[in-house]
């Protein structure tokens, strides 16, 4: 029996001493393949050999898991110390307690680093909860054998594109997740539309948000686009000449032929409003994790990730569009016109909301513009519905 | 009423094989009498049966019922109705369903249907089982209701396949009475296949004793016990068995006779052909007393069997292993040394070269 | 002594439950005075007054300065034993965050004090004229130790008290059980209130009474007779109840809580109520309830007819003896089920993708319209049950050909000279044959079919407008698209077993009154 005993304890000492080695672990959860993950690896090895206080050890997990993940993980204690994940969720987690604010670590000229656009979507009811390291929207894609010049304005995109698919039979003026609520944000924002009014309140069913899913289902139904393309379709159509232009982002790169001539445009203006056509920015960041072991070397970690050399990095290696200021200050980045033209798209872009309530609005909208494009229902019924749905799912329910 | 025909009926079930399953045959059974089909297993009783009952087709040869010619069609439109060895029941079905299957299947109406179902299983005391189904009968009640199966149709032929082979003797010997006393009220033309030599006795009308896809004989039973045409048969009716002793033929003082190895037996008849012979002689024939007329063979008693009213006693003789049956339970006794007397003019004489009736 | 058994049995449940309630009054009491504590050394701090035992800071927070360019950022001072300290940048002390942060939520929020679980510090913060008073303390002592004194004792003379009974017998044994084994509802009660109290009495009492009736006598024999059998079984209760029961209980109780964001609220049969009333929406609204129930039963009804009529007539063609290459379909014909059935969903939704997918380009070649499959309902729902028919139907073959094989051929024969056609052997012979292997496949096929979560997640995804899901894609959404409402997912997974065992039960009574 002792001996039982003795060697159980052995066996748990040994397994507590592994885990050591000196300095502090700091476990870094992300979500990047490919490029983004080769750049990402090289930042974290020259951090860790820069300093001696702490090893930053980053951990890949797949993107469909990483939200739930989190969510199910940091509350029970064996979740990560910082993660990297786009700021939509930032509200929900900091409601929560999942994530630890940071704005105690943080003045005013560590945030000039940053483009206030991107630090500002890591901030959350008055509270900074991470440090951006990315920004991404999509933006307008175009084959130059097949659209020299691409559309300035709907109307123009209308008039050219019955053209060019009367020209080409079986192909697409242009291709776009037209069911999906990402890839329908920016005539939603071209139109004046919103998903939150200003005062935080729900204004899915506005009238700019009806014209938008009109003009979306015109798209369609005069078959200037395809029905219900998702990701991979799109890149396939664009690669086999059967669309002209697409709409997507910075991820869609890889995925286009060699053989391809192809540019990046900002989307066109919206002719009814006048307005640009406004996709999502979704920013990447660093957060922290509110269960985070030694808080002060995790922001270190943080700020190493961030920091301009790292930003510089991940922008030639993984041609991320980085916030960091001065990135853009080496002459091989600001020359690399996909950047320059991600980079012009910033400035005619909405953050994607933050609050909690807008997990509940995907779906629902979805349904409502599938109902609307697909089968024809009434845009304002469709999206009176919607509002009612994400009301219902936004309530708490109580006895 | 029906008479059942075969006309070089043969049957070759592999193209290639060189031995037919059923060598061409003529049968003829009479209308209203039954035909019992007895030979042992393989020798192409039941492909005979089962090429009247429509299931399988004949390689060459006719069928007929009746006038009809029926060699092409199905067995639904040849009016036959067969007993299966294993009775064959519906099991999802009750008892009444099970006979009532074939009439609702001819659009009987209702109220027939349930009348004839009733009548028959009257006549086959199965009436308080109509609502149960087979799983819960006993072997002879689910034998009662194959039967029945058969009987509700009033087929033109009734053809049974070993129906008898799945009971126990008691239940056997019953059910063989059951199927006299009905063949016996509806006088329906039967073909019935067994290996039983005793079913085949009890049973027939007409004996068709079958082997290797031939037909041996054919003969009434007492044709069959009697005068059998071959070793073959003589040895397969009766019980016990026919004992056969080898002789060969000599003329003593112009009578002929037959000498084995310790024996001299007079010929009833002159016979001619082989000098080789082989005699049979069933147990009853052979006495341990002095009968006028008998000849006398040496031996030794090996064994006895006492069956109640007669004893059978085995004995080793010069010419080879006798058995005696007789009245007589106190003789002899294992070991001694008799004499056995063999009734000449019911001694059997085959040829011993073709075991063929001399 | 051994027949102290039963009160050792009571003693050991009576303990479990005084124990649980000794340490929540532990918690309670500890707690209460730790963050007394904080707050009097806050307060203590917001007087300038030094700060007492166990407080391992105490500062008053000074108002924030906020940053010129970034709402979201300003710079906060404190006092930290009379001296001004800055809070913040990098490098700064832990403990200086703990100060921040508590101020921070101090000035939104008011005073506050809060035990933190892990480390066992207190954090107290009250709002004062010259800033935020904020206190940090450590619980300079272990907390107050097991009372195994007064249990000890108390379970002694239990002890004393029952074996007098024993011995007594009769009558007097029973109420010396009872009564020896109430003793630690005295301090439960102290501790913990009526519930422990009467939790230990009833205990109490059930040995008492199961004693007299020779239950336990006659289970302690069962036990003991079958106790290498027990222990055998042993890891496999375990697993069961750990894997099974315990999941199964937890999954029943949380469809009466509602969950928001980490909170759980008590709300009694409300899931139920809105589930059931439909939420609020119309009928022909792909959001009720029922809608989804009628889509959920079509759905298995279809699948499951499909499933029955493709397995078995597949399996009656290759029964044909002349089927050359037999084994080779056979073979052919399981793969689907032997494919992870997520694999085939993706492969089949790609398939029915309405620009590239393999059907549409079918349909194409034979100049007929490409089908949007996902944007009507009718489009759609054959979408998934064409893929679920893929998936279904070689079971229902197996099974159906194993069933075949055991039909005597006698039963044919017998069938043709009683004049049926082919057609009626295979009404009156084949299909009763199936019957009994084919009812409880469809029953476990129609489960499986109610329950096919991947075909419809992963082929149509409830497109168009939500109106393909099914029950458990419902629930599926409730815990995961939703918000995490998992008292709603739950309680649709209670409805869902409750059809589920209903209908089970229902088809089960029906075989047996066809049965009889």
């Amino acid at each position: 029996m002792i001996r039982w005993v003795t060697l159980i304890l052995l066996a748990l000492t040994a397994c507590a001493d592994s885990g050591g080695n000196g300095r502090p672990t700091v476990i870094l959860w992300h979500t990047y393949t490919g490029a983004e993950e080769i750049a990402l690896e090289n930042i974290v090895s020259a951090a860790n050999r820069d300093q001696d206080r702490y090893r930053i050890e980053p951990v890949f997990v797949p993107y469909e898991a990483f939200a739930d993940k989190i969510t199910n993980a940091i509350p029970n204690g064996n979740g990560p110390d910082l993660f990297i994940f786009a700021h939509d969720r930032i509200g929900d987690w900091a409601e929560s307690g999942f994530i630890e604010p940071i704005e105690f670590y943080v003045d005013d000229d560590l945030a000039d680093h940053y483009a206030y656009a991107a630090i500002s979507a890591m901030a959350y009811r008055g509270s900074l909860f991470g440090l951006p390291m990315a920004v991404k929207s999509v933006a307008l894609f175009y084959r130059t054998d097949l659209c020299p010049v691409p559309p300035k304005t709907t109307g123009e995109l209308f008039e050219w594109g019955h053209g060019f698919v009367a020209s080409h039979p079986g192909a697409y003026a242009l291709a776009y997740s037209n069911i999906d609520l990402y890839g329908h944000a920016p005539w939603l924002h071209g139109f004046g539309g919103r998903i939150f009014a200003k005062d935080g309140t729900l204004d899915v069913a506005s009238p700019e948000g009806v014209r938008a899913a009109a003009f979306a289902r015109r798209l369609r139904t005069e078959k200037l686009v395809p029905a219900n393309a998702t990701g991979d379709v799109i890149g396939t159509l664009f690669n086999a000449k059967k669309t002209a232009l697409a709409i997507s982002g910075p991820w869609f790169i890889a995925g286009i032929n060699d053989t391809v001539p192809w540019r990046v445009a900002t989307l066109p203006v919206v002719t009814e409003t006048g307005l640009a056509a406004a996709p999502f920015l979704g920013v990447e960041g660093v957060l922290m994790s509110s269960r985070a072991d030694h808080k002060g070397l995790a922001f270190s970690a943080m700020r190493a990730l961030t920091s301009d050399a790292s930003a510089a990095e991940r922008a030639r290696r993984a041609r991320q569009i980085v916030p960091n200021n001065a990135a853009y200050e080496n002459p091989d980045i600001a020359a690399d016109p996909v950047l320059t033209a991600f980079r012009a798209q910033l400035s005619h872009t909405v953050a994607m909301p933050k609050t909690p309530a807008m997990r509940m609005v995907w779906t629902p909208y979805e349904t409502a513009l599938g109902r609307v494009i697909q089968s024809g229902d009434d845009p304002g019924a469709a999206l009176s519905r919607a509002e009612d749905e994400i009301r219902g799912y936004v309530r708490r329910r109580s006895n | 009423m029906t008479e059942l025909r075969l006309t070089q009926v043969s049957k070759r079930y592999d193209e290639k094989s060189e031995r037919p399953a059923l060598w061409p045959m003529d049968l003829c059974v009479k209308s209203g009498r039954m035909a019992v089909l007895v030979g042992p297993s393989g020798c192409g009783k039941s492909t005979t049966l089962r090429i009247v009952a429509g299931l399988e087709e004949p390689t060459t040869g006719e069928v007929h019922i009746g006038d009809r010619n029926v060699t092409r069609l199905g067995p639904a439109a040849r009016d036959i109705a067969m007993v299966f060895q294993s009775y064959a029941l519906y099991p999802h079905m009750t008892v009444f369903e099970n006979l009532a299957f074939a009439l609702k299947l001819r659009k009987v109406a209702a109220a027939d249907i349930r009348e004839r179902v009733t009548a028959v299983a009257r006549a086959l005391e199965i009436e308080p089982l109509l609502s149960r189904r087979p799983g819960a009968l006993s072997g002879g009640q689910r034998q009662r209701v194959a039967m029945g199966r058969a009987m509700v149709r009033e087929p033109k032929v009734f053809l049974f396949d070993e129906p008898l082979s799945n009971l126990d003797a008691k239940l056997r010997s019953e059910m063989r009475r059951e199927i006299a006393r009905i063949h016996q009220q509806t006088r329906t033309t039967c073909l019935y296949v067994t290996h039983d030599q005793v079913e085949a006795m009890t049973l027939a009308d007409d004996i068709v004793v079958m082997k290797d896809g031939h037909v041996l004989q054919v003969g009434s039973p007492l044709d069959i016990y009697d005068c059998p045409q071959n070793r073959f048969v003589a040895g397969f009716f009766g019980t016990p068995s026919m004992c056969f002793v080898d002789a060969e033929r000599h003329t003593e003082a112009g009578q002929a006779v037959a000498r084995g190895r310790g024996f001299s037996l007079p010929l009833p008849a002159p016979v001619e052909g082989s000098q080789k012979l082989c005699i049979g002689i069933r147990p009853e024939a052979i006495a341990l007393a002095e009968a006028p007329g008998a000849s006398p063979i040496r031996g030794q008693v090996q064994s006895r069997e006492i069956l109640g009213a007669e004893v059978l006693i085995h004995i080793t003789s010069d010419a080879g292993p006798l058995t005696v049956r007789t009245p007589e339970r106190h003789g002899a006794q294992v070991g001694d040394h008799i004499t056995a007397w063999l009734d000449p003019a019911r001694a059997h004489v085959f040829d011993a070269a073709t075991e063929e009736r001399l | 002594m051994k027949q102290l058994g039963p009160y050792a049995l009571a003693a050991a449940a009576a303990l479990v439950i005084a124990l649980g309630s000794f340490a929540a009054y532990r918690n309670r009491t500890f707690s209460e005075a730790e963050v007394a504590r904080a707050e009097a050394a806050a307060e203590a701090a917001a007087r300038g007054q030094k700060a007492g035992p166990a407080v391992i800071a105490a500062a008053v927070v000074l108002a924030p300065k906020k940053s010129a360019r970034y709402p979201f950022l300003s710079h906060r001072d404190a006092i930290i034993g009379g001296r001004t300290v800055s809070l913040g940048g990098p490098g700064s002390p832990a403990i200086h965050k703990r100060l921040y942060d508590a101020a921070n939520h101090c000035d939104d929020h008011g005073a506050f004090s809060e035990l933190s679980g892990d480390s066992g510090r207190v954090i107290a913060a009250i709002p004062t004229d010259r800033g935020t008073a904020v206190a940090i303390t450590q619980p300079p002592s272990p907390p107050e130790p097991l009372p195994w004194a007064i249990l000890g004792g108390l379970l002694a003379i239990g002890a004393v008290v029952a074996y007098c009974g024993i011995t007594v017998g009769g009558a007097a044994r029973t109420i010396g059980l009872a009564v020896g084994a109430s003793g630690l509802a005295a301090p439960a009660y102290i501790w913990s209130g009526a519930i422990p109290a009467a939790a230990i009495l009833v205990i109490a009492v059930a040995v008492a009474a199961l004693d007299a009736r020779g239950s336990l006598r006659r289970a302690a024999r069962a036990l003991h007779e079958g106790r290498i059998a027990y222990a055998f079984l042993s890891p496999t209760l375990a697993a069961m109840v750990v894997i099974v029961c315990v999941p199964f209980v937890v999954g029943l109780g949380l469809g009466f809580f509602d969950h928001h964001r980490g909170e759980w609220t008590f709300v009694g049969l409300d899931n139920f109520a809105h589930i059931l009333s439909g939420g609020g929406h119309s009928l022909a609204d792909p959001l009720n309830f029922w809608f989804t129930v009628a889509v959920t039963l079509a759905w298995t009804a279809v699948n499951v007819i499909l499933h029955v009529t493709l397995g078995v007539a597949l399996a009656l063609v290759l029964r044909k003896p002349w089927l050359k290459l037999r084994g080779t379909f056979r073979v052919l014909l399981i793969l689907p089920w032997a494919i992870p059935s997520y694999i085939t969903a993706l492969i089949w939704h790609g398939m029915f993708q309405s620009e590239y997918g393999a059907i549409n380009q079918i349909l194409a070649t034979f100049g007929l319209d490409r089908v949007a499959w996902f944007s009507s309902w009718t489009a759609a729902f054959t979408a998934n049950v064409a893929t679920n028919t893929w998936l279904g139907f070689p079971f229902m073959m197996v099974v159906a050909l194993g069933a075949l094989q055991s039909i005597p051929r006698d039963l044919y024969e017998a069938a043709a000279t009683d004049g049926a056609s082919a057609w009626q052997k295979f009404c009156h012979i084949t299909l009763p044959s199936l019957r009994p292997a084919l009812g409880p496949a469809v029953v476990l096929g129609a489960i499986w079919t109610f329950n096919m979560f991947n075909v419809i997640y992963l082929v149509s995804d409830g497109q168009p407008g939500g109106s393909t899901n099914i029950l458990v894609t419902e629930a599926y959404r409730w815990a995961f698209e939703r918000g995490e409402r998992y008292g709603m997912a739950a309680a649709y997974a209670t409805l869902i077993f409750i059809i589920l065992a209903g209908g089970t039960l229902g088809i089960g009574w029906l075989r047996k009154r066809r049965a009889r």
